[in-house]
């Protein structure tokens, strides 16, 4: 395929040849003015189809970059009569860094995508993420309780429906230069074996109480958003989060793996490419 | 099977599918159970002393047994619409509440109703309570900011309206995430609490 540069010099060439004289018998015939204006308005035209067709495959072959926000990832510990659960800071924040961790080695072994961490961000920029990732979170929750996931989600845009965070983040595309944020989110409610087996006998001898017992189990939901607008692009999730021991990365390399199964790969997410 | 009978076929395939094609640029993706986006123009709570005009393209909980719309999902924005007993239990004291209470009671009355009746909600701030007029009767309209628990500390706002009228309180109140999703859909809010009489 052309370079950008290769088309200009090319057209130029054309433009000079082909316009200013042709070549007949042996001898140059000047171009009558009217001919030569077609021409030089054909000749053009197929440089400019020519010039877009070329920047379009550069455009395509360069790695999708993506900002991937600090992850948003909770959980909670079951308690042993099953009716409450305490959130577990220290171990959400090992979790977290783990599906960090297992995201980087999913696109590692993937070409067309640049991976940039969070740990770039200006801390200034702290507030307005913790809000947006958690808004993005209740955007993809609403979106898969539809029904919806994949690149599913753009196309209801051009429906009735509208699933996005909004443009809050939008100054972080120029300034690190990525279109797009990667948010992950999640929940997870655990109860180790031993609290289960200590729970059944207690809730034999215990009355119980009026509320519901907390239901074991979680999401993890991995989105793709614009960044310019906040709009959801792409969503993969799984709700297979229970009964898993938080051996932080193989847990975390699991969901990843199965959030990201449909992903499509490469510089899909190029405006005017997929999403017209 | 010869090509006659196959274009039959292909023509009677067609004809099943059409209807099925033409409807699916229209479906929905937010249709859980008992959500519906097909909904009369008007609503009036039991008592029918009020009536709103509701608007476009929402959905509305048809299992409800007052008014819930949401446009894409309740935890991105809520319009509900309540006629209650005015008679409140309020610090431990039963209270009821007359169109002659006066906004700050019934600020702090409805204020006490939110906080307990929303589980999971922390760090509440009263950002305005002020009287109005509203579905011609005198009233009040109350925003607060919120943290939700269960969207893990997302911040959400909340603005409602109160008013007394033949001896039933009307709430009609708004919740939606503060950033982005308040701002954006408040208009559809703000049509209902003017079409009230």
């Amino acid at each position: 395929m052309l370079g950008t540069h290769g088309a200009a010099e090319q057209s130029s060439a054309l433009l000079r040849g082909a316009c200013t004289a042709s070549y007949r018998n042996g001898s140059y015939d000047w171009l009558r003015g009217s001919e030569r204006a077609l021409c030089i308005f054909v000749c053009s035209a197929v440089i400019l189809v020519l010039t877009a067709v070329s920047a379009a495959a550069e455009e395509a072959q360069r790695p999708l970059r993506v900002l991937v926000l600090p992850p948003n990832f909770h959980f909670f510990n079951i308690s042993v009569n099953e009716y409450s659960a305490a959130e577990n800071e220290s171990e959400a924040t090992r979790i977290n860094a783990a599906l960090v961790s297992a995201t980087q080695t999913f696109f590692s072994t993937r070409s067309g995508t640049d991976l940039l961490v969070s740990a770039a961000l200006d801390p200034s920029a702290a507030v307005p993420v913790t809000q947006w990732t958690l808004l993005s979170d209740a955007v993809m929750k609403a979106a898969w309780n539809g029904g919806v996931a994949g690149t599913g989600v753009w196309e209801l845009r051009r429906r009735a429906l509208d699933y996005t965070a909004g443009p809050a983040l939008a100054p972080l595309m120029d300034k690190l230069s990525a279109p797009v944020a990667l948010v992950i989110s999640g929940e997870n409610y655990y109860e180790p074996t031993s609290a289960r087996a200590l729970g059944n006998v207690a809730s034999f001898f215990a009355p119980s109480p009026s509320h519901k017992r907390v239901a074991k189990g979680g999401y993890l939901f991995i989105g793709i958003f614009e960044l310019a607008t906040g709009q959801l692009l792409w969503l993969g999730g799984t709700t297979a989060v229970d009964k898993l021991a938080p051996d932080h990365l193989e847990f975390a390399e699991r969901v990843v793996r199965e959030a990201l199964r449909d992903y499509p790969g490469g510089n899909w997410a190029r405006p005017g490419a997929v999403f017209p | 099977m010869n090509r006659r009978m196959t274009g039959r076929l292909g023509r009677a395939a067609w004809l099943l599918m059409a209807p099925i094609l033409a409807a699916a640029p229209f479906a929905r993706a937010w249709e859980p159970r008992d959500w519906t986006d097909k909904y009369p123009l008007t609503y009036s709570p039991p008592g029918r002393a009020v009536s709103v005009e509701l608007p476009d393209g929402w959905t509305l909980n048809s299992k409800a047994d007052s008014l819930q719309m949401t446009r894409d999902s309740p935890i991105l924005q809520q319009i509900r619409m309540l006629e209650l007993d005015p008679r409140f239990v309020y610090n431990g004291s039963k209270m009821t509440v007359t169109p002659a209470t006066s906004p700050e009671q019934l600020s702090a009355v409805l204020l006490e109703d939110f906080i307990v009746g929303s589980r999971g909600i922390k760090d509440v701030t009263v950002v305005e309570a002020v009287e109005v007029s509203v579905c011609g009767q005198k009233g009040l309209r109350q925003v607060v900011t919120y943290l939700s628990s269960a969207q893990h500390g997302l911040s959400y706002r909340h603005e409602l309206y109160a008013w007394v009228k033949n001896g039933k309180l009307y709430y009609l109140d708004y919740d939606a995430p503060a950033l982005y999703f308040f701002d954006r859909d408040r208009g559809a809010f703000d049509k209902i609490v003017r079409s009230c009489n």
